[in-house]
């Protein structure tokens, strides 16, 4: 890492980016160490995103893993794109501060990410999106990592309310480095960042869909994907059919789901969801058999939380679990009810070592 | 994703209209699970199934903003791309738009966030449901 350093006049840029992304994997150990939060939230989500596509797709994309594991990360998961701009050198070149401003980066786009999280718009979100992704270089900012809290509402406001910055100021400003040859005014350097932004989406839908690597043309992978969601949505479907003919004496009540779908706290609804299930456990339903009484199960993850609850009692075989990082991949959607009800189903899951639960 | 489609490869029998009916409902469970997290396509899905219950037939014709892509498109997403490939690819995301749930008020960077964040989702349901359906059959299996 420290031979790759150069000064930096006498390499073209190009080749800078060249070596700074031969270097992506060492540099994430490096960044992780400064970025105790992002750092932490990178290998989690590394974990997931080798977990999910292993589980679902049998693919190991344990590149794809690595590099999202180095890259640092947004809290939605998305990596920075800035800093894959710069060349992550020694700490001693102040010119390129990269390290400071990957934490500064990460941080204040944690803070910046949740508040306009309720932004819709377009707007909102491509604001939000370009101004974390132009790379905001602090002279005066030095290596101190703990400064990190007064610049970042700095950058933070400057970045939000000029989207276009023309001339960058020499303090506070926004620098996003041109190639050879390639315009320099704020339209298309805009553009081009919004292009990369969407082409990392691309890419990250690619590793997502099965059997979608070899496709290279763009109209391909959307049709790819288009397809992949359109056979997700009719496997709902037939599996609800399957559910229906498969267990004749459950029923599912329609009116309680909204009962408690309108109260978006997530915790009462899982505390109902336990007690629901400790209520069945209670009337000794033991088995799926006995269900005889159409109990109101409030939702599909209700009844899989109690039916989960419910065969534990029965079946508890000592089977190893054949993809423990497959319950970790819950924390990609960020919902704590998702991942109670879900991850407690797949426990059963497991328990019964049934492999041909895992689908695709 | 129409809940007619369940109606069509049965004739309405007696025995199978409960069927159809629970399968209906099993699937709309299924969704308000898939509804719950704080995404933008999972709180158009809340509303769509909100209006569903009420009665409304909302097909979610949202085509307000269509134009956001299609000025775009060619810019963002071709490269050097000649323009009929440019107008397909247009055509494959406003496909997709209509798919993914509030989608159409996206712009295309954001929509395929959202297509990521429900292909994930979708996933995890169907594995679930798959899971459950496994579970269900060998209990049936060991009642004989």
């Amino acid at each position: 890492m420290q031979g790759l350093r150069a000064p930096p006049d006498d390499l073209s840029v190009l080749e800078r980016q060249g070596a700074c992304l031969l270097n992506w994997q060492q540099q994430g150990r490096e960044q992780s160490n400064y970025n105790p939060r992002g750092g932490g939230y990178c290998r989690q989500m590394q974990t997931s995103f080798q977990a999910l596509p292993s589980g679902c797709g049998g693919e190991k994309n344990a590149n794809h893993g690595d590099v999202h594991g180095s890259i640092d990360c947004f809290s939605n998961g998305w990596p920075d794109l800035a800093n894959i701009r710069y060349p992550v050198h020694g700490a001693a070149n102040v010119e390129e501060t990269s390290i400071t401003n990957v934490s500064s980066n990460s941080s204040r786009k944690r803070k910046a990410d949740k508040s306009p999280r309720s932004k819709e718009k377009e707007n909102g979100g491509g604001g939000k999106g370009d101004s974390s992704c132009k790379r905001i270089k602090e002279e005066t900012g030095g290596g101190a990592t703990s400064e990190t809290g007064q610049p970042n509402k700095k950058e933070a406001a400057s970045g939000d309310a000029s989207k276009k910055n023309d001339k960058p100021p020499k303090t506070d400003c926004i620098h996003v480095r041109a190639r050879r040859g390639q315009a320099t005014d704020s339209h298309s350097l805009a553009e081009r960042v919004r292009r990369e932004r969407i082409s990392q989406r691309m890419k990250y839908l690619q590793d997502l869909v099965p059997g979608c690597s070899k496709i290279t043309g763009k109209a391909g992978m959307l049709d790819e994907i288009i397809n992949y969601v359109q056979s997700l949505q009719r496997q709902v479907e037939f599996l609800s059919m399957k559910l229906a003919t498969a267990s004749p004496l459950m029923d599912i009540n329609i009116d309680n789901i909204f009962g408690r779908e309108i109260n978006p706290s997530c915790k009462s609804g899982s505390t109902a969801m336990i007690g629901m299930s400790s209520e069945l456990l209670d009337q000794s339903y033991l088995r799926f058999d006995s269900l005889q009484h159409p109990h109101p199960c409030s939702g599909l993850d209700t009844f899989m939380d109690s039916s989960d609850l419910v065969l534990r009692q029965n079946v508890n075989p000592p089977v190893a679990v054949p993809d423990a990082s497959f319950g970790s991949s819950f924390d990609v959607n960020g919902c704590s009810v998702w991942s109670t009800n879900l991850q407690s189903l797949y426990g059963v899951d497991f328990q019964q070592g049934r492999g041909a639960a895992l689908p695709f | 994703m129409a809940n007619q489609d369940l109606h069509a490869p049965f004739s309405p029998e007696r025995g199978h209209a409960s069927l159809v009916e629970r399968s209906r409902r099993i699937k709309m469970a299924a969704e308000m699970g898939l509804a719950r997290s704080s995404r933008h396509w999972s709180r158009a899905l809340r509303r769509r199934l909100l209006l569903l219950r009420r009665g409304t037939a909302s097909d979610g014709c949202g085509c307000q903003s269509e134009a956001l892509t299609s000025s775009k498109e060619g810019g963002d997403l071709g490269v050097g791309a000649n323009e009929e490939e440019a107008v397909e690819v247009e055509a494959r995301v406003r496909a997709l738009q209509r798919l993914v749930p509030g989608g159409e008020e996206l712009g295309t960077e954001r929509l395929f966030e959202e297509t990521a964040d429900y292909i994930e989702a979708l996933q995890v349901q169907v594995s679930a449901m798959r899971a459950l359906a496994c579970l269900l059959d060998e209990s049936r299996e060991k009642r004989g």
